[in-house]
């Protein structure tokens, strides 16, 4: 099987687009906000650390793989074209953002620590350090735990950026459109349904409730326990693998 | 010696039946003909053979092996279409490396020699190219990747008639030296006619032919002089087609002629490729298809 060359291919090709992902959101979020400032004369309010402080670039991280996750049909084409199957797309395309997120996980986590906290006074940059820090009484082991919590949330977001991407590319770009326009509609107007069916309905969902509880981890002392949410996204993120693996079986050429 | 075989192949795309029942076996080392008009299912058939779709029913495999999932027969196996699959944004030459990288090799003397002799700049995007460049490029690419099966559908689609005599020409060049399979699909058949040891036509989805040209061209035969003398000597015959010019008819055998006399107002001879593929794939008055 050719998959470390797929990998290699797949490498090359997708850090570029990541890297031109970071570097518009860099000069949007810090490089524009100051061109700005130049010209209207303001420059006085412009304040590094403010837009530090409210605009973290390593949260985009998440959103980036999430994106560079949807858009597997490019690939497929180019290498459907040159001989590579389906089975060694996917195992190439999981390596490649295994390592990813294994690379951009542990930048994140450096910059946040060593550079974002102690400029901000902030420890709370994440999830893991806004919920469960509390839980360790260890700093390293809170380090240790934040890594492998905010890895599965990568991985849990690239996964459903591949799932909608994948199943996507089943269909012809007019089937895209409509799902992609008609899909957030339905959803919505599901969603705010069935809210206002609970709120006066006499069913009490309180398993919800208490299965919300289990899940994060909620404990009465306010301390909550992160090991279930986590091992939550682990049984999440082989489900959603196997769906992935499935969806990319399935890819055909588009009669386009 | 690599075989690639189609299987009891069929494909429907919603309510038309666009492949039915189709096998065929491809030996290494020959160029074949896919022949059909337009709709005939060619297009779809290449694709399935390289499993860029999946067929209903049936299997393709080479030697034995079926080809899904398994990089190192599809890999043995290269179409050059006329869909674009390859980034608008990269150059020639980037796409030349990924290919080399995915395929292990790469004649890079042929690329720069074909490149050169067909005015192609190989620092051009992709996306930037003209209709006929796009098919040079890709049948450059075609010809230099080490496999055993070149798959060819419409290759000269958008070629002037200088770049299509090269192109033929290199075919057989690159034949020459590098002996491999070669499944052209294309309508311009009395350019490929010369070229092809073995041809297929395809029409409506079903094999009609599937035999060496020497053995297809001895079956044909023209049957021309007056009407009657004619009509009398091709009676019991598989005729085709005719044509009539005055009193002079010509009616189209395609098979095997008996013993019978030849009158001496009838003269017989062959006809070409092109010729027979019209009638076959024709319906009008005065022919039945052949079944192989």
């Amino acid at each position: 099987m050719k998959t470390s060359q797929i990998t290699k291919y797949l490498f090359k090709r997708q850090i570029v687009i990541l890297g031109e992902m970071y570097l518009v959101t860099f000069a949007a979020i810090y490089i524009l906000p100051l061109l700005l400032s130049l010209i209207t004369g303001t420059l006085h309010d412009y304040s590094f650390v403010q837009i530090l402080k409210t605009s973290p670039i390593t949260g985009f991280f998440s959103f980036f793989m999430f994106v560079i996750a949807t858009l597997s049909y490019e690939n497929f084409k180019f290498l459907i074209q040159n001989g590579i199957s389906r089975k060694t797309f996917f195992e190439a395309q999981i390596t490649v953002y295994g390592l990813f997120i294994l690379i951009g996980n542990t930048v994140n986590l450096i910059y946040n620590y060593l550079i974002y906290t102690p400029m901000t006074n902030r420890d709370t940059f994440n999830i893991f350090m806004t919920t469960y820090a509390k839980f360790f009484s260890n700093g390293i082991i809170t380090v240790i735990f934040n890594f492998i919590f905010s890895a599965l949330t990568l991985v849990i977001m690239t996964l459903i950026g591949m799932t909608i991407g994948s199943f996507l590319s089943l269909f012809s770009k007019t089937w895209q459109r409509i799902l992609l326009v008609a899909t957030p509609i339905i959803g919505g107007v599901t969603m705010i349904y069935i809210i206002n069916a609970l709120e006066t309905s006499s069913l009490k969902m309180t398993w919800v409730e208490h299965f919300a509880e289990f899940i994060l981890g909620y404990h009465r002392s306010g301390i909550y326990n992160p090991f279930p949410m986590m091992a939550f996204m682990l049984l999440i993120s082989v489900i959603m693998l196997a769906i992935v693996r499935y969806l990319f079986s399935k890819k055909q050429l588009k009669r386009e | 010696m690599s075989v690639l075989e189609v299987s009891h192949v069929s494909k429907s795309f919603g309510s038309k039946n666009v492949l039915q029942d189709v096998s065929l076996t491809f030996d290494e080392n020959k160029i074949y003909g896919l022949l059909g008009r337009n709709g005939a299912g060619k297009s779809t058939l290449l694709n399935i053979m390289t499993n860029r779709i999946f067929a209903d029913t049936g299997e393709v495999k080479i030697d034995s092996e079926r080809i899904n999932d398994n990089d190192a027969k599809l890999g043995l196996i290269f179409l050059m279409s006329e869909v674009n699959l390859y980034p608008n944004g990269n150059t020639l030459n980037q796409i030349v490396a990924d290919t080399e990288l995915i395929y292990g090799s790469f004649n890079h003397q042929l690329a720069e020699r074909l490149a050169k002799e067909f005015d192609l700049d190989l620092t051009s995007k992709f996306g930037k190219l003209s209709t006929g460049y796009n098919s040079i490029f890709k049948l450059i690419l075609a010809l230099c990747v080490p496999v055993k099966f070149v798959l060819l559908d419409e290759p000269v689609l958008g070629l002037d008639a200088n770049h299509r005599e090269m192109f033929y020409s290199e075919l057989i060049q690159t034949y020459t030296d590098n002996p491999r399979t070669f499944i052209i699909s294309t309508h311009l058949i009395e350019e490929v006619a010369n070229l092809i040891s073995d041809v297929i036509v395809l029409d409506e989805g079903r094999i009609m032919l599937d035999q060496p040209v020497e053995d297809v061209l001895a079956k044909t035969h023209s049957v021309v002089g007056p009407q009657k003398d004619v009509d009398a000597y091709t009676k019991g015959l598989n005729v085709i087609g005719h044509d009539n010019m005055g009193t002079i008819r010509v009616n189209y055998v395609y098979g095997d002629l008996d013993d019978r006399r030849l009158p001496d107002t009838v003269q017989l001879s062959n006809f070409d490729l092109q010729k027979l593929f019209i009638f076959l794939t024709n319906q009008f008055e005065g022919s039945r298809h052949y079944e192989n």
